[in-house]
């Protein structure tokens, strides 16, 4: 392969599947709710860094654990090469992006809420709350990416299916820039907060663009679909 | 008819006053800034319950992040949404 079809064809649509997955809000929510706990417990600058640090690593294994897996499931079983099982994970992909558009947020009197049961929600808040080791932020984070897997395993399916059609270092490369990218706004956000960022100030923002968020998810999901079936596959 | 439970419990004004001072923490303000806000805005929301037998949870945050606002608005807006989050 010539470095344009191998920049078009593979490495693209796992950065954008990557983009798709760090767009998704319930990570940055967990993350934000923390930073403000870690900070009313009158957490020194370093334990909150400690905290930040331990949760993104828990989302990062986890996403990494969960693309490797998937990878080897498509090489074992020799589906890494079959066209038609692309074609079913790029057909589940744009039912996901359409599912994204209609369903991420749920829009009441209250205001707009992520999908969660509200139940399940409110414990996760409790759990947040409870939250003031290093251990638990690493589950916690690790946590925040398998809650939203209904949404994430789609992404992560086709990365995981491109990255089994790789061998050697590109490989290990590709899984570890699909687990990177996913994870640059909570590294981003991590940073902030630990330089003295406002939590809610940038809660506000993400309020103010939720909405945006959701379309961009969605959208990017759909458009990658459509790239695929006509380039691709 | 839809049957609903309604949890019942005393006012306690040490369990707002840290729930205002996290929030005024939250957003890296200092811990005797945090201490003095909540005292103010504890004094505020007592003198708006003034009498009252019965207010629900979320008239209390309300009033309170009202109250909070009026020292540090960004705190406020954290204590008034942060159940929000999800």
């Amino acid at each position: 392969m010539d470095t344009n079809t191998l920049v078009m064809a593979l490495w693209l649509p796992i950065a954008i599947v990557a983009i798709v997955q760090a767009s998704f809000s319930l990570s940055i929510s967990i993350l934000t709710l923390l930073s403000g706990v870690s900070l009313a417990n009158h957490r020194a600058k370093r334990g909150h860094s400690a905290l930040m640090a331990s949760y993104i690593a828990g989302s990062m294994v986890v996403t990494l654990a969960l693309v490797v897996g998937l990878a080897w499931m498509f090489k074992v079983t020799g589906w890494s090469d079959n066209n038609f099982v692309f074609l079913v994970l790029i057909s589940t992909l744009m039912t996901a992006g359409f599912a994204v558009l209609l369903f991420y947020y749920r829009y009441d009197p209250k205001g707009t809420r992520l999908w969660l049961p509200r139940r399940f929600a409110e414990r996760l808040y409790a759990a947040t709350k409870r939250a003031s080791s290093v251990d638990r932020s690493f589950l916690l984070g690790g946590m925040a990416v398998l809650l939203e897997i209904v949404f994430i395993a789609f992404p992560m399916m086709i990365a995981a299916y491109i990255a089994s059609s790789m061998s050697g270092s590109s490989y290990y490369l590709a899984i570890i820039v699909y687990a990177v990218i996913a994870a640059t706004p909570q590294i981003a956000l991590a940073i902030a907060y630990s330089r003295g960022y406002k939590v809610s100030a940038i809660q506000r923002w993400r309020e103010q663009n939720k909405r945006f968020l959701q379309i961009t998810a969605g959208i990017l999901m759909i458009t990658l679909s459509i790239y695929l079936l006509t380039y691709v596959a | 008819m839809k049957t609903q439970i309604i949890r019942k419990e005393d006012y306690d004004s040490n369990r707002l006053s840290i729930a205002v001072k996290g929030a005024v923490m939250a957003n890296h303000s200092m811990s005797g800034q945090a201490e003095d806000f909540a005292a103010r805005v504890i004094h505020k929301v007592e003198s708006w319950l003034g009498d009252k037998t019965e207010f629900t949870a979320r008239e209390l945050r309300l009033q309170t992040a009202a109250a909070l606002a009026d020292y540090d608005p960004d705190a406020a807006y954290f204590y008034e949404n942060e159940k929000r989050m999800f």
